[in-house]
């Protein structure tokens, strides 16, 4: 979706669209998801926290500046919902929830290990997440996952852009070693299970 | 590229460097380096092996996420909150629209009537001139003129990709001499992310007219059309281009002004969009490629023989 048809969206929404709001939403409601999932790990929240943020950001569409990217704005709202959530409960990561909610990105036909293999690879990376800190864990997210610049993220989380190469490099580091670690795990598992 | 690498700095070999390697991962490495890098890893099986897990870590980090449609949910909220806005607010847009049609209304009337019986009245000051005239009209040279140049008009929210730029260049049955892409200025532009560029130029070779002359920008080079269209179609990931301005004042004069724009995927789109303007003195390479883009969606123009 291009900003002039996003901004169209928006004043459509802003004057009571129900057609424009819902067209909002299914464009930013996946990658909205697939963050927020990544961060807390547990599902129910993240559905509870996607959904309150487009109800926010839809009641308060007049606040909105058009200068400024809409999905920036929304990831905001979302992230200060996502820490109110979290200081009410402090939720554990649970990779296996997060596995299973996993979509199935594999070409039919792909022989079963492999696909076992792809599916644990998800399961590895979830864990491998759960061991960074809350803001390495997010910046590695918003860059790997969203693909969002450093001077974004920089903007996003007010931080210096220094600052957030350093945690996207120590975190990085720190998730390859331990997704080989979980993958390599598994992978034994996996085969032992096959071979027995 | 970072900082603590140095241009053709070399490296011991089976020593890999993980300022090369995060360069290389976020993707700001150059060509050289990640040449560099490379044939480092050719010699350090341990530091391949370690890549190529984080590659695959990646990987699945973007892998794709089943996500439920939360659109019914939210409307419904938004229903049971009684709509989106407050009653006051909904008044306040009603009442704007109203506004905005009586004063188009009152506009175009008070123009019909002063053109009908003061003609004389109507008669404006100097016109500005749009930016693509103001193009059109600077000099050309006619000895040097070889092969097409494609000349695309696009408004700041309808830009053409860099597959449209190739595609419509080579739609001229010839390699383009010139693409040339002229955009109206706007007033947002100078604000937020929408840059203030009006005319971008990707030239063959060095400058030949007096709208086309880039700028040598620091060590970087001046992409040229031949290495534009060496770009895979649909894949081109980030290209930076000189752009000059050229603006028309309430006179007849015009001013020009030197940016510069580097073009690539804004997140999550699909098609290339500029994405920030540099300073002057920053130094710009063509950076690998990586991305997929779509096919194009909003192409407008089209090649047109240079005369």
């Amino acid at each position: 979706m291009t900003k002039g048809e996003e901004l169209r969206l928006i004043e459509l929404a802003q004057a009571g669209d129900h057609d424009a709001a819902s067209a909002l939403i299914r464009a930013h409601q996946k990658s909205l998801f697939a963050y927020l999932l990544r961060l807390s790990g547990n599902p129910e929240l993240s559905e509870d926290v996607v959904q309150d943020a487009f109800v926010r950001v839809l009641t308060n569409l007049h606040r909105f500046d058009p200068r400024f990217r809409f999905s920036t704005w929304l990831f905001t709202i979302a992230k200060r919902l996502y820490v109110n959530a979290c200081q009410k409960m402090k939720p554990v990561y649970d990779t296996d929830v997060v596995g299973g909610r996993q979509g199935n990105g594999v070409e039919p036909g792909l022989p079963t290990l492999l696909r076992e293999r792809t599916n644990n690879a998800r399961d590895a990376i979830g864990r491998a997440l759960q061991q960074l800190s809350s803001e390495q864990r997010e910046i590695v997210v918003l860059f790997h996952q969203q693909e969002w610049p450093i001077t974004r993220i920089a903007e996003f989380m007010d931080m210096p852009e220094g600052t957030v190469k350093s945690h996207l490099h120590r975190g990085r580091r720190k998730m390859r070693k331990y997704f080989e670690l979980h993958e390599s795990a598994d992978w034994a598992n996996e085969f032992a299970g096959v071979v027995a | 590229m970072t900082e603590r690498l140095s241009q053709g700095e070399q490296f011991d070999p089976g020593r890999v460097p993980d300022e090369l390697i995060d360069a290389v991962l976020d993707g700001s490495a150059d060509i050289e380096h990640s040449r560099t890098l490379f044939k480092q890893l050719s010699q350090s099986p341990d530091a391949a092996r370690e890549v190529a897990s984080t590659q695959r870590a990646i990987e699945a980090l973007r892998s794709p996420v089943r996500t439920p449609d939360l659109s019914g949910r939210v409307l419904g909220e938004l229903a049971r909150r009684h709509g989106f806005t407050t009653p006051a607010m909904r008044r306040q847009v009603w009442m704007r629209r109203v506004a905005a049609a009586a004063a188009l209304v009152v506009v175009v009337g008070g123009a019909f009537a002063v053109q009908r019986f003061v003609p004389e009245a109507a008669t404006l000051l100097p016109q500005a001139t749009p930016v693509s005239d103001v193009v059109a009209a600077v000099p050309e040279p006619t000895t040097q003129i070889a092969g097409f140049k494609a000349r695309i008009t696009c408004g700041l929210d309808d830009l053409p990709t860099l597959s449209t730029l190739a595609r419509t260049c080579t739609g001229a049955q010839q390699a383009c001499d010139e693409v040339v892409v002229a955009c109206d200025a706007d007033s947002r532009a100078s604000d937020g992310d929408e840059p203030a560029f009006t005319m971008v130029v990707l030239q063959r070779t060095a400058p030949r007219r007096p709208v086309a002359q880039p700028v040598a920008m620091g060590q970087g080079m001046t992409p040229t059309t031949e290495q534009f269209l060496a770009l895979p179609h649909g894949k081109a990931d980030l290209a930076w281009a000189h752009a000059k301005s050229m603006r028309p004042t309430t006179g007849q004069d015009t001013y020009a002004q030197d940016t510069y724009a580097m073009w690539g995927p804004a997140s999550g789109a699909s098609r290339v969009e500029p994405m920030m303007l540099v300073s002057p003195t920053a130094t710009f390479d063509w950076i690998g490629l990586s991305g997929e883009l779509a096919q194009p969606t909003n192409a407008r123009g089209g090649a047109t023989p240079y005369r």
